[in-house]
């Protein structure tokens, strides 16, 4: 019984001019959530179409669930929901009519699910699928995947073009199908809603994976930035010659600086005067997101 | 597995390939609507008896007055196979090469199908349209020969209705390939189309042009309308080089297909 449900050793796909899947060493592990992040053209749909057969890798291996990406693309496809990051439909059909070609085609669907998602996401299964909107569409295409109930769902920027109240229960109907114990690969730029849902996150920028971290740890490496108010002026000098503050500025009573790392020389130097107050701000992870994004991929060089 | 997929293909494709049908029904019966006009009229007979040898083979009209020799030289000889020509190539192109830049495919093949079934399931939906549309045109021209009391060998009908039906297959079956091997419809119906007008070129010209004459076999359009199946001793040969053309294309461009990448 393996506990890794998609394992990638050393997967590339190279287009000629270069760009492309660099080679990718990735775990994702069985009933996680992970969001597969990064800037536009940085290969996430590459990646995702790699992961399911459309393109053929110009280098290394891949399992998913178990079974090799080369050989078993059918009962891979079998288990795996898959939403694509550019969903065409055929316009003439009406979404009951899609579902039921695939529900054929996957060997049967419970009628009653595709129905408990088409009221939870607020659709009418009844319209020809052309005369759509765009989110609308892309709540067909979810339900397509969710369809059948995979092991996995590879979804490529599931909530592209949904609204706000749709968005969360789609991410919420993704929490639940983690409870039961399935996995999820979703790529997004939007790191809300990563943050939101996934446990673990990769980065990728320009074909390659710059990190993967828990979000729980990529946010306790996040600068905080600390504002303290004292009851007398105090000598900037002081907290300007600790190494693990950044941004000091001193005025009148009040410091303000970004601390990095451990806080303990700090605490021990304010034990020295009469704090009235001390604030920080809640990290963010959009900042760690947009330092990976630009060039240097180091957290710790975040300006706030 | 492939069954199911076939069937949901029709389903999308039967709309077209039935307008398709009126068409061509209305064209056969119209034909034949003016049958007696042009039986009854001796200018008309002794006119073409008058013709050029050659000018006569060229049209096909060595004979406008006898209920085969009409519909030879209305329907069989070249009208019912180009439009079926275009109709297959149309559909053969948009089978895998035409959805596939669609972006149509995306979600089918994340389904637990093979690229192989769905080629599988994409010709036979060809296949299939063509024997829909071959059944008509066998049918209406057998009706609409009877309704004006033309005796029409139904022997010799069936041969003519494969001979089109399968010209247009084999044609077909080359735009599928070529589109299943590459991903390119563009390329794909273009390359067949192209192919098309010099196979009617040679085996139109090859009467004349003596420097053509060997070539002519390599011309689909010679074992479709080579001659005409209403007159001389009936010959189905080219009926089987016709399907096997088309299904050694298909064969061909599988091994492309499974190794490419599927949507760029
Ligand atoms: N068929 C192709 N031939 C050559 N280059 C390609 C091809 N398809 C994609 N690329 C390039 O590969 C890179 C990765 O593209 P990809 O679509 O994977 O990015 P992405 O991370 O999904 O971006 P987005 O966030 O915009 O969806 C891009 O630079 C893109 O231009
Ligand atoms: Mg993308």
């Amino acid at each position: 019984m393996t506990t890794s449900v998609i394992h990638t050793q050393a997967l590339a796909k190279l287009y000629r001019t270069g760009v492309g899947l660099h080679p990718l060493n990735l775990e994702i592990k069985l009933g996680e959530i992970f969001g597969f992040l990064g800037p536009n053209g940085a290969g996430k749909t590459t990646a995702i179409r790699t992961l399911m057969g459309y393109l053929r890798p110009t280098g290394g291996a891949a399992q998913v669930l178990g079974l090799d990406l080369a050989r078993h693309t059918r009962e891979i496809h079998a288990r795996v929901g898959y939403l694509p990051g550019e969903l065409r439909l055929a316009p003439h059909l009406t979404a009951q009519e899609l579902f039921g070609i695939l529900g054929r085609l996957r060997g049967g669907m419970s009628g009653r699910q595709v129905q408990s998602l088409t009221e939870r996401f607020g659709l009418d299964a009844s319209r020809p699928l052309g005369t759509l909107s765009k989110g609308n569409k892309q709540k067909v295409g979810l339900i397509a995947a969710l369809l059948g109930q995979p092991d996995l769902l590879i979804l490529d920027e599931p909530t592209d073009g949904l609204d706000p109240l749709v968005h969360d229960e789609v991410l919420q109907v993704l929490r639940e199908f983690r409870t039961e114990g399935r996995t999820v690969f979703l790529s997004s730029h939007v790191l809300a809603e990563v943050e939101q849902v996934a446990d673990r996150v990769g980065i990728i920028r320009a074909g390659r994976l710059v990190t993967v971290a828990r979000v729980a740890d990529l946010k306790a490496q996040l600068p905080h930035r600390l504002e303290v108010r004292f009851a007398h002026p105090v000598p900037e000098g002081v907290f300007q010659a600790l190494p693990e503050l950044r941004d000091v500025q001193v005025e009148h009573q009040t410091l303000r600086c970004v601390v990095v790392g451990e806080a303990d020389h700090l605490i021990k130097t304010l034990a020295a005067y009469r704090v009235l107050e001390v604030r920080g701000h809640q990290p963010s992870l959009e900042d760690v997101f947009l330092s990976f994004y630009r060039e240097e991929a180091h957290v710790d060089s975040v300006a706030l | 597995m492939w069954t199911q997929l076939l069937f949901d293909d029709l389903r999308t494709t039967r709309r077209t390939t039935l307008w398709w049908m009126a068409g061509l029904a209305l064209y056969v019966a119209v034909s034949w609507a003016f049958y007696p006009v042009v039986r009854d009229s001796p200018d008309l007979a002794q006119f073409v008896e008058r013709l050029p040898e050659a000018l006569r083979q060229t049209f096909g009209a060595q004979d406008l007055v006898s209920p085969g020799g009409y519909a030879w030289a209305r329907l069989f000889s070249l009208l019912l196979p180009i439009t079926l020509v275009i109709y297959s190539i149309r559909a053969g192109t948009r089978a895998v090469a035409g959805d596939e830049e669609q972006g149509r495919l995306e979600v089918l093949l994340a389904q637990p199908i093979t690229r192989t079934e769905l080629l599988a399931a994409r010709t036979a939906s060809l296949a299939a349209n063509l024997l829909v549309l071959g059944v008509g045109i066998f049918t209406v021209t057998a009706l609409g020969a009877r309704l004006v009391q033309a005796d029409l060998d139904g022997a010799r009908l069936l041969l003519a209705t494969a001979q089109v039906i399968l010209l247009a297959w084999a044609l077909g079956a080359v735009a599928l390939a070529l589109g299943t091997a590459t991903g390119r419809p563009g390329l794909a119906s273009g390359l067949a189309f192209a192919l098309t007008l010099g196979a009617y070129l040679i085996h139109s010209l090859s009467p004349q042009v003596p420097a053509l004459q060997p070539w002519r076999v390599v011309s689909p359009f010679w074992y479709a309308v080579g001659q005409s199946p209403f007159a001389g001793p009936p010959d189905a040969r080219g009926v089987g080089v016709l399907l096997l053309v088309g299904v050694v294309a298909v064969l061909l461009a599988t091994p492309a297909f499974l190794r490419r990448d599927i949507g760029r």
